[in-house]
């Protein structure tokens, strides 16, 4: 081996603890990249071999019942590749032991196309059995061999679950009139064509539609001409996967997910890289007459550069190879957190060997890059200049120097070098403030969460129990409900589906019908400012209309995509900022006369005692038109499990290397600092300073960078965390960023508790170090 | 003990013409050096004698191309030092000047040997780190790191380490400057060893003049100017002096 390369061997392991708290750094930014890249892609790629395995249908429409015989027409409409006829029906499911009323879309099962995999059990053959979507099997016991009742057109009927399975169509599964799947009360039920013919009445008829397109398919034409098939029947408009709800909810979750796997490891990289910066810098610095020496001696600067890349390089692939295995390990814990909650069959983890390469090709990208800059200083420095000793730096008075005046010698010694190193005392307090930031990031997405649900269940939707029907009921209901003694106040809204269309551009939304006067739900504006739904024009999602470019004042086509189908032109009079859901809302009596019915509604909000819910929730499952219903509590938890979960996966992570970050920080900063200074902290031992003084001057200036650290990192965190947030955008959410104090309080803790175990370890280190000796040997 | 030696007139090694050097330290600019003129001849060993700030360091520097001079040439055989680039340089200390520093400027995670290899791994015919570490007398040493070795060995390793790749010169910058003595004493004699076993030209800084003993030549500097420049006609051998 090459004299110089062993030199880098002893250097490395002569700033062992500094080597290994460097690569930490490093492999904590690619174990990140690593683990939220591989979860993400076996995910991704989960869900593409789920749905060709399944072949999952590109386009959806339904209607009411239709004859069969329209298969050959829809079959012939240009662009449609292939068709499957189906009947889709939401009834009531009756659990005798379970408070709230839980109800089920029944699908029956086609060939072909939309397959299920069973997960347990096996296919229908008779015409009384049913398999179950597996989340809401889970939630509610039903395993093959039990029995569940139904309430089909009126008829209380049992069925035998022979099968669980899972749906590319149903991943989530979600109700119209809920933002939210609840896998307790609401599931997928397979059955038969024949069976669920039978059941409703539908012989020789169908009301739902999939297909495929073929591959030259112009697809906005063929859903066009479907429609158009589908007019005498009531159809509610053809639509393509983008728009089916749960393709739709997983792409805005992939979305995140990608976000996260995406910019998380470039923030924990671009940290490593400034961390090895500043330590390179120091490192070099220190080994100035060595450096002067190798090019006395006829060492090239090339040379010489390359001795300390290759240092760097050798501490950040180590980092790198460890952040690759780290990775890998994570990156698998992460997708099981994940597995649970998306639910795809195949779902394991798949390591591409590029990702890998990748991940230790970036690690010593930017393991080089950190030391790059510092090794120029290496090439700037001339041979003769560094045989003689380094220029006392020039001290002069500061400008706190007045109020100094009181202080002992150390406060001075301190505030001096802080102040007469600008530079270093600002790169070391930025160093310390990534710890800060990293937790900041890694922990805000709960905060997001609560603001979210503050804000909608605290000001937007104030009901503690949400009714819904299966159809339009008329006030009788309402007041029949209000008798209840727990039930304080009711309030009835109108919900129907409806598209509207500016210019060229489209979309499906839910047109809500307020009442006059409404106080449970609320619509609020910009600037928090509370809007009356109109009598005669609309008001309109904030999101809705920037997509579709529309603004206030405007007139837009509204089309019904419920029984009259009609179509009226309405000024739009109002925007809505909306945390859940993306709708329109009208005044309850203007949509009931669009509709042409009389004033009805189809979801109830009531304001509860809630000592005496449990009375009502029972009576309430008696009263059949009811399709559901949800309480407050129980949406909140629904909420929380599903926001949690997958939050949870990435926060761990994130913390565990956060920590190692701060760490790493506050312990170079801090190691650095005692190696820098050891010639003059061992003069003032020979002057007769205990080791503890000396040690207190150390700390005084780390106690000093680290408490100037603390705000920075937390608003560099709010920074990154804004433009973390403000990348997602999904369909449903428009959440304000709000960070806790709790969240700060925490990164702000962590990094303090990180630097009091560096300044615990320092004083030891002082302790056995024997400073005086230092002084008689200058090397 | 005395042997005989060549001293070879008519070669010069150095040439230097009106050399000056100004640089500036912090906020003051110093002028260390103003229109030096020597030649200094092979196989020859100078003494440089001076107080501290006289400009024997600088002057060495920029024989050593260490430094560049602000004014003036400097020859070295037919070539002009600083006539070329960096590089240049670079190949020019590599093959042709070996350096002793007053602090000896070991690295401290290599060990004596592996200090010397360093250099010899740059040079094309160079002495092996135990023929080098043998004529500074520490051929037992040789597997010890810096820190477990006394100043005197650590200088003698240092001056094993400049004479391995066989130089044309070899510049000592106060090679006793930190040395009790005693040591100091056979720092010196493994310096005179290789000058009369290698014939290398030899040029050594210091304060002490009791050093000029061993000299062929001594050359004296005050304020940057060679004061005085003469012909050592009694020269003694190391182990006559004294301090």
């Amino acid at each position: 081996m090459k004299t110089l390369n062993i030199k880098v061997v002893r250097a490395i392991l002569g700033l062992k603890s500094q080597s290994i708290t460097i690569a930490l750094v490093v492999a904590s930014g690619i174990a990140m990249f690593i683990a939220s890249r591989t979860a993400y892609d076996s995910l991704w790629d989960a869900r593409d071999i789920f749905y060709s395995n399944t072949l999952f249908a590109e386009g959806f429409a339904s209607s009411k019942p239709a004859p069969e015989i329209l298969e050959r027409r829809i079959r012939n409409i240009p662009g449609v590749q292939d068709v499957r006829l189906r009947i889709v029906h939401e009834s009531v499911i009756d659990f005798p032991e379970e408070e709230l009323p839980s109800a089920g879309k029944f699908v029956s099962i086609t060939e072909g196309m939309n397959e299920l995999t069973i997960t347990e059990g096996r296919m229908p053959v008779t015409n009384e059995e049913v398999v179950l979507s597996e989340s809401f099997a889970r939630a509610n016991h039903l395993l093959p061999g039990k029995k569940l009742a139904a309430i089909l057109e009126g008829k209380r009927k049992f069925l035998n679950v022979v099968g669980i399975a899972l749906s590319s169509e149903f991943v989530y599964i979600f109700r119209s009139s809920s933002p939210l799947p609840d896998p307790k009360h609401f599931g997928i039920l397979w059955m038969k064509k024949e069976a669920l013919e039978a059941a409703f009445q539908m012989q020789g008829a169908f009301n739902d539609v999939i297909f495929t397109f073929s591959k030259d398919a112009n697809r906005k034409s063929t859903l066009k001409l479907l429609d158009h098939e589908l007019e005498g029947y009531g159809g509610l408009g053809a639509y393509d996967r983008e728009k089916l709800p749960s393709h739709s909810f997983l792409r805005d979750e992939f979305k995140q997910l990608r976000t996260t796997a995406y910019a998380m490891p470039m923030i924990f990289l671009g940290v490593a890289a400034f961390l090895l910066h500043i330590v390179s810098t120091r490192i070099i610095s220190k080994e100035r007459e060595q450096i002067a020496t190798l090019k006395a001696v006829g060492y090239s600067d090339l040379t010489i550069a390359l001795h300390y890349v290759k240092i760097l390089t050798i501490i950040s692939s180590v980092g790198a190879i460890l952040g690759i295995l780290m990775g890998i390990y994570f990156g698998d814990a992460m997708l099981a957190l994940y597995g649970e909650y998306y639910q795809f069959p195949n779902l394991k983890l798949l390591i591409d060997p590029i990702l890998i390469l990748q991940g230790f090709g970036v690690g010593m990208l930017f393991g080089i890059m950190g030391g790059l800059f510092s090794i120029r200083s290496v090439l700037k420095l001339n041979p003769a200049q560094a045989m003689r000793p380094p220029i006392p730096e020039s001290f002069s008075r500061v400008p706190l120097e007045r109020l100094m005046q009181s202080l002992p010698t150390q406060g001075k010694m301190i505030l001096r070098n802080l102040f007469q190193r600008p530079v270093r005392t600002i790169l070391s307090s930025l160093g310390i403030s990534t710890s800060v930031m990293i937790m900041v990031i890694g922990t805000f997405m709960y905060d997001a969460v609560d603001n979210m649900l503050e804000l909608q269940f605290d000001l937007l939707q104030r009901e503690s129990v949400t009714i819904t029907f299966f159809g339009p009921v008329s006030s009788d209901v309402e007041l029949e409900i209000a008798k209840e003694k727990s039930v304080l106040f009711t309030e009835g809204y109108r919900l129907v589906p409806i598209r509207i269309r500016s210019s060229s551009l489209s979309k499906e939304i839910l047109l809500q019908g307020l009442p006059k006067g409404a106080e449970l739900r609320r619509l609020i504006g910009e600037g928090e400012k509370i809007l009356i739904p109109p009598e005669t024009g609309i008001l309109l999602n904030s999101q809705v209309a920037g997509k579709l470019g529309i603004s206030v004042g405007q007139e837009i086509q509204l089309e019904i995509l419920e029984g009259n189908r009609k179509k009226v032109n309405v000024i739009v009079e109002g925007i809505v900022t909306e945390i859940l859901g993306q709708g329109a809302y009208m005044e309850r009596k203007a949509v009931s006369r669009l509709l042409g019915e009389g004033d009805s509604f189809n979801l109830l909000a009531l304001r509860t005692d809630t000592k005496e819910e449990a009375t009502l929730l029972r009576k309430l499952k008696s009263i059949p038109k009811i399709g559901g219903v949800n309480t407050r509590a129980g949406t909140l938890k629904v909420f929380h499990e599903m926001t949690s979960r997958s939050m949870l996966a990435t926060t761990l992570v994130l913390l565990i290397f956060a920590s190692i970050i701060a760490i790493g920080v506050v312990y170079n900063t801090a190691m650095i600092a005692l190696s820098e200074r050891a010639f003059e902290l061992g003069s003032l031992r020979i002057l007769g300073f205990k080791k503890r003084e000396v040690f207190s001057i150390l700390a005084g200036e780390l106690t000093v960078e680290t408490i100037v650290a603390l705000p920075i990192g937390c608003l560099t965190g709010y920074f990154f965390a804004y433009l973390m947030f403000t990348s997602v955008e999904t369909e449903g959410f428009n959440v304000p960023l709000n960070i806790s104090l709790t969240t700060y309080g925490i990164a702000l803790l962590t990094t303090i508790a990180t630097s009091i175990i560096s300044f615990i370890i320092l004083y030891f280190k002082i302790k056995s170090m024997d400073l005086i000796s230092i002084l008689k040997v200058r090397e | 003990m005395k042997q005989e030696k060549k001293i070879h007139a008519n070669k010069i090694v150095f040439h230097a013409r009106d050399v000056s050097k100004i640089y500036s330290m912090g906020e003051i600019r110093v002028n260390a050096l103003h229109g030096i003129n020597l030649e200094i001849n092979s196989g020859e060993l100078v003494v440089l004698l001076g107080p501290s700030g006289s400009g024997k360091s600088t002057l060495l520097n920029i024989l050593g191309a260490l430094d560049t001079p602000t004014e003036g040439t400097v020859r070295f055989k037919d070539q002009d030092l600083f006539d070329s680039d960096e590089e240049r340089l670079t190949l020019f200390r590599r093959e042709h000047v070996g350096f002793v520093f007053q602090f000896y400027n070991l690295i401290p995670s290599l060990t004596a040997s592996e200090n010397v290899a360093l250099v010899t791994e740059l040079s094309s015919n160079p002495m092996t780190s135990e023929e080098a570490l043998g004529l500074v007398g520490l051929l037992d040493r040789k597997d010890h790191f810096p820190a477990q070795l006394s100043g005197g060995e650590q200088q003698r390793v240092s001056i094993a380490r400049a004479i391995a790749k066989r130089p044309d010169v070899l510049l000592c910058d106060e090679p006793t400057g930190a040395l009790d003595f005693k040591t100091g004493r056979v720092v010196l004699e493994a310096i005179e060893k290789v000058n009369h076993e290698l014939g290398t030209t030899t040029i050594i800084i210091t304060h002490n003049a009791s050093i000029t003993g061993m000299a062929d030549r001594i050359i004296t500097m005050r304020d940057g100017t060679i004061f005085s420049d003469e012909k050592n006609t009694k020269r003694i051998s190391v182990g006559e002096i004294s301090w």
